[in-house]
């Protein structure tokens, strides 16, 4: 027997140990089956007991005699009582709405969102960073909002917002988002790591190409080859397109302009830093970084990336996660013969989903936030997050003022934004598509399986695809609807 | 007549489960892939306006039908023979047997999030611990799941991780094969390898066949681990149909075409074991 080790000499007993429980079984079944029922009613009522008590209770509301006001936002952590601030900042400078927050993480708010507007149960206000608002306004989800604005909000939203900010904002011919917070990016160096390469850190490049110079001079390859330290590397077309004088803006017939030779220029540079590496060995050192959004994890702290292409909400991280670290912050600079103070920005918007049930409210308290109603309040939000303001009037209060004069590296990122050159993912319908597959463009090219010229006639061509799709989809929507 | 009654009483929970949660979408689901739907607004229909970009316009379907393919063909089979090797191994009565079989079990009740994020990590070309011990050896590893002719194949090898819930199945089974068939076997003179191929593999080609069609079926609905490793990258190498769908209708808002999606899913899981079913006489051995 035990030379056999796929016997097992309990086989045996376990089909009788069967055979006896099959007995046992139809015995019980035989038996009353009332008792078996209230045993087993009792066992689910103690299991719903358990759940409802160990859920938690849900908000109170401190006003309920107001008009209730929900806001959806995505900020977490740290950052999530300073939104919750601005809240009972709202609901103390008033007395006829009650605003309540749910912090929704951004992996599952696009989710969330569209099944509450499926389900009747939209939240009133929601934000959202990333940029979406195209795809999302032309999808139906938000509303228009120019029907609860003021002309004189009009007005100061025109005259006193940064140029990208309405560009992001306004989509299809309305304004489906008051911008609450700008992002743009700039360079963050490290003058200990510059002046220990033999660099003047007071002499920073007014050129890419002496960004380059500079990135390759700071960059440490161990005994194997391997890369321990990379200079600069660019990444994100989006970021470095425009200063070549190129960029992704929307054409009159709705097409993104794609396939120029400025972007082309703008990629092959992006490429050309990731060729000089070599791209299995760039491949290698980027999947070793945690480029997560949190300061600790962000490579620049601990000196991987000495010059670091990043936005304004790192300027806050360090004071508050790594004070001890010397850093400066300057503007990207363009190439030879490119555009000056040309770059990216992305701005936090603030919309009222479709099927909101208090639009009067949502924008009595999206006044508030974005500074519409009073930029020297919005002016002590946007200092105590280290935001960057949607109003150059929020800049001059004395609040954000003092922000700045505590943190003078932010002033790089205020100059920045405030450029006509600047721009954002064009708000198109396919904006969410655009958008990511612009990034894998990239990413062919930075790998070195495509030029940059293939991979952004390979973009114009997908993108073009996706145009025609959406548009033949509406087209024969719209002729079953009995549409013209 | 009144046991009847109390039998659908008992099962009524999940018989409304059933209906509200899977047979009303699944034929709404249906219905969807006819219209261009958004959530916010009513379906439009379309016809037949999402299959014909699907099958004739659409390049990314292509490359998740081949990628869910492959990781089908090649992950399923690999994951069905060692499940099926590892139970024969922890059938074998020596001492602590128990305590092989929970380690070899455990990974499979660990959650794939929480595995997969340690994977990350132990993956990570540069400072990943396979690749630091494949230095020991003079060994330069790939970049695992950053490298678009490794990712799959890396995904292939995690899918190993959770063979435990087979193992366990194939275990029941060898316990089932009756002892009357070894000892007859023997007495006739059958060695040990004899009596694995002779009475072991065809006593339990029913439970590789279960095994085998549930793996094809999971294969095809693969997600979790590809949406937290690489997101269907690099270069769409990862892409599997699931995570295709998942961002066509949750990333760009399109159910419409997401429904259409999942229905050619349905249709090729629904073919492919329909074919096992057709060919499972010639080699699945009933008692």
């Amino acid at each position: 027997m035990s030379e056999d080790p796929f016997y097992d000499e309990r086989s045996s007993r376990d089909s009788h140990t069967v055979r006896l429980a099959y007995v046992r079984l139809e015995e019980r079944r035989t038996s009353p089956i009332m008792p078996w029922l209230l045993r087993g009613l009792a066992a689910m009522a103690l299991i719903v007991a358990i759940v409802w008590f160990a859920l938690p209770a849900p908000v109170q509301r401190q006003f309920p005699e107001r008009i209730l006001v929900r806001l959806w936002h995505q900020w977490t952590g740290e950052r999530q009582p300073l939104i919750e601030a601005i809240v009972a900042a709202f609901n103390r400078s008033q007395d006829r709405y009650e605003v309540i927050s749910l912090s929704v993480p951004a992996s599952v708010s696009d989710q969330k969102l569209m099944l509450a507007i499926a389900g009747g149960e939209p939240p009133d206000v929601m934000t959202q960073w990333s940029p979406t608002i195209g795809t999302w306004a032309a999808d139906g989800l938000l509303q228009p909002l120019e029907d609860l604005l003021t002309a004189e909000d009009l007005r100061v939203l025109r005259e006193d917002s940064y140029p990208v900010a309405l560009k992001a904002a306004y989509c299809h011919g309305h304004l489906y988002g008051i911008p609450i917070g700008m992002n743009n990016f700039a360079c963050y160096y490290r003058p200990d790591l510059v002046r220990a390469a033999g660099l003047d850190p007071d002499q920073f490049p007014d050129s890419l190409e002496g960004l380059v110079e500079w990135g390759r001079k700071l960059d440490r390859v161990d005994a194997q080859g391997r890369l321990e330290r990379v200079g600069f590397l660019p990444s994100r077309l989006a970021v470095f397109a425009p200063l070549f004088g190129g960029g992704f803006t929307e054409r009159p017939d709705g097409g993104i302009t794609i396939d120029n030779e400025n972007n082309r220029r703008a990629l092959a540079f992006i490429g050309d830093v990731y060729r000089h590496y070599g791209y299995e060995r760039m491949i290698q050192f980027r999947a070793s970084l945690n480029t997560g959004s949190l300061a600790i994890e962000w490579p620049f702290v601990n000196g991987l990336y000495p010059i670091s292409v990043d936005g304004q909400w790192r300027v806050e991280q360090l004071a508050n996660y790594a004070p001890e670290i010397e850093y400066r912050t300057a503007p990207l600079p363009p190439p030879k013969g490119g555009r000056v103070h040309a770059g990216f920005g992305t701005v936090n918007l603030a919309f009222i989903p479709v099927g909101a049930r208090e639009r009067v409210g949502a924008m009595a308290f999206m006044r508030f936030w974005s500074g519409l109603q009073d930029p020297l309040i919005a002016g002590a939000f946007n200092a105590s997050g280290g935001w960057l303001p949607p109003l150059r009037t929020i800049v001059e209060s004395p609040d954000f003022q003092d922000f700045l004069r505590k943190n003078p590296q932010f002033r790089t990122f205020v100059t920045a934004i405030d450029s006509p050159a600047v721009e954002p993912v064009p708000p198109v319908a396919y904006q969410v598509y655009f958008n990511s597959r612009m990034w894998q463009a990239e990413d062919r090219v930075v790998r070195g399986d495509k030029t940059a010229a293939q991979a952004l006639q390979d973009l114009e061509e997908e993108i073009e695809r996706e145009r025609g799709r959406r548009s033949r989809l509406s087209r024969v929507g719209a002729r079953s609807d009995g549409a013209p | 007549m009144r046991r009847d009654r109390l039998g659908y009483l008992f099962i009524s929970p999940w018989l409304i489960g059933f209906a509200v949660f899977t047979a009303l979408p699944f034929i709404a689901s249906v219905c969807l892939s006819f219209t261009h739907y958004t959530v916010a607004s009513s379906p439009t229909w379309v016809g037949l306006a999402n299959y014909q970009t699907l099958l004739f316009d659409d390049p990314s379907f292509w490359t998740a039908i081949w990628n869910t393919l492959v990781y089908a063909l090649v992950a399923v089979p690999l994951g069905v023979a060692a499940a099926f090797v590892l139970a024969l191994l922890l059938n074998v009565e020596v001492r602590g047997i128990a305590v092989y079989r929970t380690i070899f079990f455990l990974p499979h009740i660990v959650p794939v999030v929480a595995s997969s994020v340690v994977f990350m990590w132990v993956l990570n070309p540069q400072i990943g611990l396979v690749n630091g011990i494949l230095r020991l050896v003079g060994i330069e590893g790939p970049a695992w799941l950053q490298d678009p002719s490794w990712s799959m194949t890396t995904l292939i090898m995690l899918s190993l991780w959770g063979i435990g819930g087979s193992v366990v199945i194939y275990l029941a089974g060898l316990k089932d094969v009756p002892a009357s068939l070894y000892e007859a076997a023997r007495i006739d003179g059958a060695n040990v390898v004899q009596r694995a191929i002779h009475i072991t593999m065809p006593m339990m080609t029913p439970v590789i066949f279960f095994n085998l069609v549930m793996g094809i079926i999971h294969a095809f609905q693969y997600f979790t681990q590809a949406y937290i490793l690489t997101s269907g990258g690099p270069q769409e190498s990862t892409l599997f149909l699931a995570l295709y769908l998942f961002f066509r209708a949750w990333r760009y808002l399109d159910l419409g075409y997401a429904s259409a999606l999942a229905w050619i899913m349905f249709v090729l899981v629904a073919s492919i074991t329909y074919g096992l079913f057709k060919t499972h006489k010639r080699w699945v051995h009933y008692e």
